[in-house]
């Protein structure tokens, strides 16, 4: 969330600022990642949480009429120009990999967005006879019985069963220019074609991490609309990607200090299956591959804030 | 000066209690025991269609039976309109220059899913409002300002425009109406420009109020930039028609008074631009 966390941020800033440096300079220094660090980081530089409607402030930092401009410098956003660059390439790495991100564009302009889809498993209620979403009221009670807590072993099985319909799900990354960040759009549907639900989306997201979403769904992963489409998408608030992708960061910081252990590849998995359902688990990380077949751990760590990578198929990678 | 003063709350006021006189329809296709009569009212210009059609639902519910009652859409010459845009600019984009009342189709089933967004509940709506008003201040202030608002000032934000109170919802908008005096304006100015005709929803675009040589930029600065077409031509010919709730202000006027005076209660400028009327 933003706000957290400052001395990390920190750090995270200066090996953004070092990368988008690199790829200046050129094409040998394995800028790919960068956007994807922009997608985890970038949220920190939004000054306050999207979440902050949800939670009452106790000490409203005093804000300045005369130097608003000051409080964050322009030079940390990520202008649609760099986003552009980033894109660019990723998809070099994308493509060389065979990986199916692919661009874009909007006719004539230099407007776009990358664009993969993918087949993934996941959840699906019966649709309701008039395709209608649950009432507010459901809502809330999903949110209490997440409260109590992660299920035990037998219950992950059971899950396991359910989580076995085959949904199609594409993805977006497009620069929002309000917020000067990439965004992650995300629309997903049966194999018949009929698109899920909120709800649905919002089942499909790993227990582990229900809580944190129910506790403001609404703040999270909401319906909106694709802005250069008009179709209705789902889309992860940026200032929340910060939360969500947070845990992988920590796995792949924590990767190269432990052994790699079977529990701890459990939890980069459920980790990975949380937001980015089953797509950026298997797929980005394949995408990382070239990097994560380092040697060293001192050369990884410098990848570290590239958290989509630390998923096992990488992990496993580093044990070598 | 006062009086200058005292004339832009007035435009605020007006902008706020402008209504759209609407005419509620069935669709044919819908099932009914019996004929549904049409229903009329006044739209609020700055509210949503789901806020403000409770009366529309429970008139056409009368006559149907529970079991043909799905998620209510609304409709205009083909069009599904969706809710998520305020009236108001639904209204300037699609029906302009058509005669009042606006005739509007009443739909219970066959929901548009790939064009329109669901409307389960009013948390959905104060959602989507709440999210507007915190884009534009992350262009106007990089969200310091909304940040710095608690919960229930948000609230007082959204139960204003709810049950339609000005001078509730102002009490706090004002806020995020400030700028430093020595910047002339905003960041950025919150805006979005829509067209009937283009398979894009809307531009948007960062755009500071005041140019680099300090002059203000107006409006016609706005569209030179962004959608040039829309400026008339030296032969005096005009294509388009720049239109905010429902006016055409003149393409001199500065954009950060517009944005001020004009936007709606999302924050966002919402300008639409429609072909002009070929009589």
């Amino acid at each position: 969330m933003c706000g957290t966390s400052s001395s990390k941020t920190d750090q995270i800033n200066t090996n953004e600022a070092s990368k988008i440096s690199a790829r200046r300079r050129g094409p040998g220094s394995r800028p790919a990642f960068v956007l994807i660090v922009f997608c985890c980081t970038r949220v920190d530089f939004c000054p306050q949480p999207f979440s902050r409607c949800t939670i009452v402030n106790e000490a409203p930092p005093a804000f300045q009429m005369s130097s608003p401009r000051k409080l964050v410098a322009d030079a940390m956003y990520l202008d649609e120009e760099g986003f552009r660059q980033c894109c660019e390439l990723f998809l070099q790495q994308s493509c060389a990999l065979d990986d199916g991100w692919c661009w874009e564009g909007f006719n004539g302009s230099a407007d776009g967005y990358m664009k993969k889809t993918v087949l993934g498993r996941g959840k699906i209620n019966t649709p309701s006879l008039d395709g209608s979403c649950k009432s507010e009221e459901d809502v809330c009670a999903l949110g209490k019985e997440t409260q109590e807590g992660a299920p035990d072993g037998s219950e992950w099985e059971a899950l396991d069963a359910e989580w076995s319909a085959a949904i199609r799900y594409e993805y977006h990354v497009l620069y929002s220019s309000s917020y000067q960040t990439p965004v992650l759009y995300f629309r997903a549907s049966a194999l018949d074609g009929r698109p899920l639900s909120l709800e649905e989306m919002w089942d499909n997201v790993h227990p582990s991490y229900r809580r944190r979403l129910l506790h403001s769904p609404w703040d999270t992963i909401t319906q909106q609309e694709h802005p250069c489409l008009g179709q209705p998408f789902f889309v992860l608030h940026p200032c929340r990607t910060w939360d969500f992708m947070s845990p992988i960061l920590e796995a792949a910081q924590n990767e190269c200090r432990s052994q790699w252990t079977r529990s701890v590849e459990g939890t980069a998995e459920e980790t990975a299956r949380v937001l980015w359902p089953s797509l950026p688990h298997t797929n980005l990380c394949s995408l990382g591959a070239q990097w994560t077949s380092c040697s060293s751990c001192q050369q990884r760590v410098q990848l570290r804030n590239a958290p989509l990578i630390s998923s096992p198929l990488n992990l496993a990678g580093c044990t070598q | 000066m006062q009086q200058a003063m005292a004339d832009d709350k007035d435009v605020l006021r007006d902008v706020w209690f402008g209504r759209i006189p609407t005419c509620f329809t069935l669709y044919q296709d819908e099932i009914t025991e019996r004929e549904a009569e049409p229903f009329y009212l006044l739209l609020p210009r700055v509210s949503y269609l789901p806020l403000v059609t409770d009366k529309v639902r429970k008139h056409f519910q009368k006559v149907m039976k529970p079991d043909d009652v799905g998620e209510m859409w609304f409709e205009y010459e083909g069009t599904p309109l969706k809710w998520h845009y305020p009236i108001g600019l639904l209204f300037d984009l699609y029906a302009s220059n058509t005669t009042l009342p606006w005739s509007i189709f009443v739909h219970f089933k066959n929901f548009p899913q790939q064009d329109l967004l669901h409307c389960p509940s009013n948390s959905v709506i104060e959602a989507h409002f709440m999210s507007s008003i915190k884009e534009a201040d992350a262009l106007k202030h990089k969200g310091a300002v909304v940040n710095e608002m608690q919960k229930k000032d948000h609230k007082q934000l959204w139960m204003g425009l709810q049950n339609d109170k000005f001078d509730q919802f102002w009490a706090m908008n004002r806020k995020l109406m400030e700028y430093p005096t020595e910047e002339g304006g905003f960041r950025y100015i919150p805006f979005r420009i829509y067209q009937v005709t283009s398979n894009r929803p809307f531009i948007q675009k960062l755009f500071r109020p005041v140019a680099s040589d300090g002059c203000p930029h107006t409006l016609g600065d706005l569209l030179k930039e962004v959608f040039p077409a829309a400026i008339p031509q030296n032969d005096g010919q005009k294509k388009y028609q720049v239109m905010i709730h429902g006016i055409e202000p003149m393409l001199e006027t500065p954009i950060q008074w517009l944005s001020e005076h004009l936007s709606y209660p999302d924050n966002f400028l919402h300008i639409s631009i429609i072909p002009a009327p070929s009589d």
